[in-house]
């Protein structure tokens, strides 16, 4: 019985979802409103379920009581909204900042540099000649874009100029790519959705079948 | 530039009905009925099939869940697909997420699959549940994994004291780690544990994000991708191709993936129609004036 009325639940809610592509209609907004409010609601007992019970309220009422010190350091955060303490905010946030630079460096270095050493490829090499195309279309693709991208001087000369171009017509293509991408995401997400409808739906809310 | 006018709209609007009526229709004849269109895996797919089957047996694999309900359809397939395949290959995993919602759902395909399998939680499998995604809280986790975790999700039982936790401390000892994600939550593995410690990362996004992973597989920082729903496809190919057990889904993507191909089909034959429309109705202006 239960599971039938979560699929009946789940059934309505997907066709009032969707009664937006006939028009804009006070269901819809409803079940928007449902679904943000229930994801809201999950996330912050998640949060307390799976964080601050185990890693903070527990060890607190368990002895450690400097555990306190995360609440007034957290609680600054908030005195923002106090114009005459709002500077024990800047304290928490300077510190956070500080912190997250010094690691973003370190994350930068481990996340480009692989990157950068990986468009240097060869052209010329006994690799099959698919791999050679694949390599000299990275090559060319690099250069074109960061001419492209390049504003220090005036692109008057012929050859810059072509090459910029150049690289805006395969910036293009892969802003083609991003849009199918897309396109092919959205599709998967309303199929899920049908099949729901089409299968789940029959299988599982209809008692006789 | 002239006016639209309110006739010109409410035509516009029909036309917009009846392309989802015939795209929805389309797609829901394909769902139903099981039919043979062409396929192909990937190199990025079989990539990190391969990945997984070489993770070692002193070694966790850490599946990193971050998706939302709203990605289900993409998201919920490339999880199932790899739940098995990790059940079927006897890899030790450990479920985890910096999205609260994320491993609440890969629980549920895990509990489903362990039944059907065979397998016992804490044993084979276990939940480490929701963790914020600080920056201090993946380097804890990097270091000293139990001692950021501390507990498990379904239990509350200390992580030291579950079997499937044995040998497990540091990054140094995850033999894979595998990102399900809709959100840009790849870097931090690339960037603190690819990039430090040389933990392999595979990662399964959403369709709308896979061409800003190529970069990532081009420079080998990742082991392998299941791009959206065709990723997941490919795997379940793989999986059926290679496993002489019987894959169960609650969302099959292999005929998932036959709906969007043909809703891709109608949507490019519309783009070249509403382009011949445009051209030809320009054309006739032309010749006009």
């Amino acid at each position: 019985m239960k599971d039938l009325v979560i699929v009946w639940l789940a059934a309505i809610a997907t066709l009032a979802i969707y009664s937006i592509l006939y028009k804009e209609n006070p269901i819809y907004r409803f079940f928007e409103h449902v679904f943000i409010g229930l994801a809201t609601g999950y996330s912050i007992a998640r949060l307390w379920s799976d964080v601050l019970l185990p890693s903070w309220w527990q060890p607190m009422l368990g002895g450690q009581w400097y555990w306190i010190f995360a609440l007034v350091v957290g609680g600054m955060f908030y005195t923002i909204y106090l114009p005459r303490y709002a500077w024990m905010s800047r304290l928490v946030m300077t510190v956070l900042m500080g912190m997250a630079a010094g690691i973003a460096f370190k994350g930068f270095a481990t996340l480009y540099i692989p990157q950068l050493a990986a468009t240097f490829r060869p052209i010329f090499s006994p690799a099959p000649p698919y791999l050679l195309v694949n390599n000299l279309l990275i090559i060319i693709t690099v250069v074109a874009v960061m001419t492209y991208f390049f504003f220090s001087f005036e692109h008057k000369s012929r050859a810059v100029r072509g090459t910029a171009s150049l690289g805006r017509w395969l910036l293009m293509i892969a802003f083609g790519a991003i849009f199918g991408s897309t396109v092919m995401a959205r599709v998967a997400l309303l199929t899920y959705r049908l099949w729901f409808l089409v299968h789940d739906v029959p299988s599982r809310g209809i008692p006789h079948l | 530039m002239a006016s639209v006018t309110p006739a010109e709209i409410e035509r516009q609007r029909r036309q917009s009905r009846i392309i989802y009526g015939v795209l929805a229709a389309l797609m829901v004849l394909f769902l139903l009925f099981e039919m043979k269109l062409p396929f192909v895996v990937g190199p990025q797919a079989l990539g990190l099939y391969d990945a997984v089957g070489k993770v070692r047996d002193d070694q966790l694999v850490l599946l990193s869940v971050n998706w939302e309900a709203g990605t289900v359809g993409e998201s919920m397939p490339q999880t199932e697909a790899l739940i098995q395949h990790l059940f079927l290959a006897k890899k030790r995993f450990a479920i985890f997420g910096i999205d609260p919602i994320g491993p609440g759902f890969a629980q549920r395909i895990a509990e489903r699959q362990a039944e059907r399998l065979g397998k016992t939680y804490g044993v084979d499998w276990v939940n480490w549940g929701y963790k914020p995604g600080q920056l201090a809280m993946f380097l804890g986790l990097a270091r000293d994994i139990p001692g950021t975790i501390k507990q498990d999700s379904i239990r509350k039982a200390d992580l030291t004291t579950l079997p499937v936790m044995r040998g497990i401390k540091s990054a140094r000892d995850l033999g894979l780690i595998l990102e399900v994600t809709s959100t840009d939550s790849i870097e931090i593995w690339i960037q603190y544990f690819h990039g430090v410690y040389g933990t392999p990362v595979g990662y399964a996004p959403t369709a709308v994000m896979v061409p800003e992973a190529y970069p990532y597989l081009n420079a080998k920082q990742l082991v392998g991708m299941l791009a959206g729903i065709k990723g997941a496809a490919e795997y379940a190919d793989l999986l059926e191709r290679n496993w002489d057990v019987e894959m169960t889904w609650e969302y099959p993507p292999r005929r998932a993936m036959n709906a969007v191909a043909i809703a891709h089909v109608l949507i490019v034959l519309l783009i070249v129609l509403g382009n011949y429309q445009y051209f030809t109705r320009h054309r006739r202006r032309a010749e006009r004036t």
